[in-house]
């Protein structure tokens, strides 16, 4: 052993304090639905055109999307709580696997409902994409927040995917609930609405905690 | 491990000493310089520590560790593409022996190199100093400053470059025309170098 290296072991044992591991990845996974669920249940609790899983049945294109999107969530989560703990890379491109696997279908879902690329067609009345789309970003806020507290705690090998994937997770949980919430139902509503929630999400929270996550993996 | 997340310190000091020549040799596979080698074996150790979090007693120790490791390898590789750590390293080497004919011609370089220090951004001359007066590796350094290596070597190149700068610059110009300060003498005067790390 060399003397650096002695002397660095020397240093890190008087650093030495006491810690409690992180929770087993099935119970930080079961902690984020559940609180999860918890924002489902007070949003359908509080918002009175709760109409969506009425709706589920009786439209493919909404069950496909909500499908895709919480698949996108569950696996979104999965990899980005995994991303946090080495030794766990085949859980998390697993979940990296499914969610864009999840995102993509809802994506095809609702533009084989829209019939093509066109945005211009079945604009959705009184800026409906945009009052979606605000709160899908403030319902994922929560469960942002609670991937994150994992993920800040563990050491991320790849600091920049672990947020990408924190962060897309995050904003498919807060776009299901839109989804579920939510009265209108074109296929460009729920592409523009719902679905931009996680992609958008993902590109803001790309960069900055990314950086974070870099930063405190040192 | 599971001692060592407890506190104790005499188990987790038996634990780094065993596992850091077998953290070397998975190290030396993949990179043949001694300098990065021990570079990457410290950044490792480092890791272990900061990450020591995420070890679960249930699961085994090895897989956890060899992740961090290969983790740790990809990361040099990617600093090294990335950032032009020869070039640093370069640079380095170059202040390593800045700092040594200073000390050994106090009279005529050390005014001017004390003044350039002085001038530095505090994290700059915490990090030049560190790494070229006092000797640490980087990993040492960041462990003492409490930032990582990696932002520490991009302080230490920065600061490299501005001493480059001013003291060409007073090179140039003939005499040191700055007044020195007295607090520079006295940091010159203290920081005689051990050994020439790479920054």
């Amino acid at each position: 052993m060399t003397d650096a290296a002695d002397r660095l072991i020397s240093g890190l044992v008087d650093d030495l304090q006491p810690i409690r591991p992180l929770p087993r990845l099935r119970s930080a996974f079961a902690i984020v639905l559940a609180v999860w669920t918890a924002v489902l249940g007070i949003v359908m609790w509080t918002q009175e055109t709760a109409l969506g899983a009425r709706s589920l049945l009786g439209d493919p294109i909404y069950l496909a999307s909500f499908a895709g999107l919480f698949v996108a969530a569950l696996g979104g989560t999965l990899s980005a709580l995994a991303a946090g703990q080495p030794g766990r890379e085949r859980a998390e491109t697993s979940g990296l696997i499914v969610a864009l696997i999840g995102l993509v279908a809802a994506a095809a879902a609702c533009l084989v409902g829209m019939g093509g690329v066109d945005f211009t067609a079945n604009a959705s009345p009184g800026g409906a994409d945009a009052m979606c789309f605000q709160k899908g970003i403030f319902l994922s806020v929560l469960p942002a927040g609670v991937i994150l507290s994992f993920l800040v705690r563990g050491w991320a090998s790849h600091p920049f995917r672990a947020a990408l994937v924190a962060a897309v997770a995050a904003g498919a949980l807060g776009g299901a609930i839109v989804h579920l919430g939510c009265d209108v139902l074109g296929p460009r509503h729920l592409l523009m609405g719902h679905l931009s929630v996680p992609v958008v999400l993902g590109l803001l929270g790309l960069y900055p905690v990314g950086a974070l996550l870099r930063r405190l993996r040192g | 491990m599971q001692a060592a997340q407890a506190g104790d310190a005499d188990r987790y000091r038996e634990l780094l000493t065993h596992i850091e020549p077998k953290i070397r040799s998975i190290v030396r596979r993949k990179i043949r310089e001694e300098a990065a080698v021990d570079d990457v074996v410290q950044n490792v150790l480092l890791s272990i520590h900061r990450g020591r979090r995420t070890y679960r007693a249930e699961r085994p120790f090895g897989p956890w560790m060899r992740a961090i490791v290969r983790n740790s390898i990809i990361d040099h590789f990617r600093d090294r593409k990335r950032k032009g750590d020869r070039e640093v390293e370069l640079i380095a080497e170059e202040w390593a022996d800045e700092f040594s004919s200073s000390a050994e011609h106090d009279v005529t370089l050390a005014p001017e190199l004390a003044a350039a220090l002085a001038a530095l951004p505090e994290g700059q001359r915490e990090a030049v100093t560190l790494i070229q007066a006092e000797g640490l590796s980087v990993a040492e350094a960041a462990l003492r400053t409490g930032i990582s290596a990696g932002a520490l070597k991009v302080r230490a190149h920065r600061g490299y470059r501005a001493l480059r700068k001013a003291l060409e610059g007073a090179r140039e110009g003939g005499e040191w025309k700055s007044s020195v300060p007295p607090s520079a003498e006295a940091s010159v005067s203290t920081s005689t170098p051990e050994s020439g790390g790479t920054g």
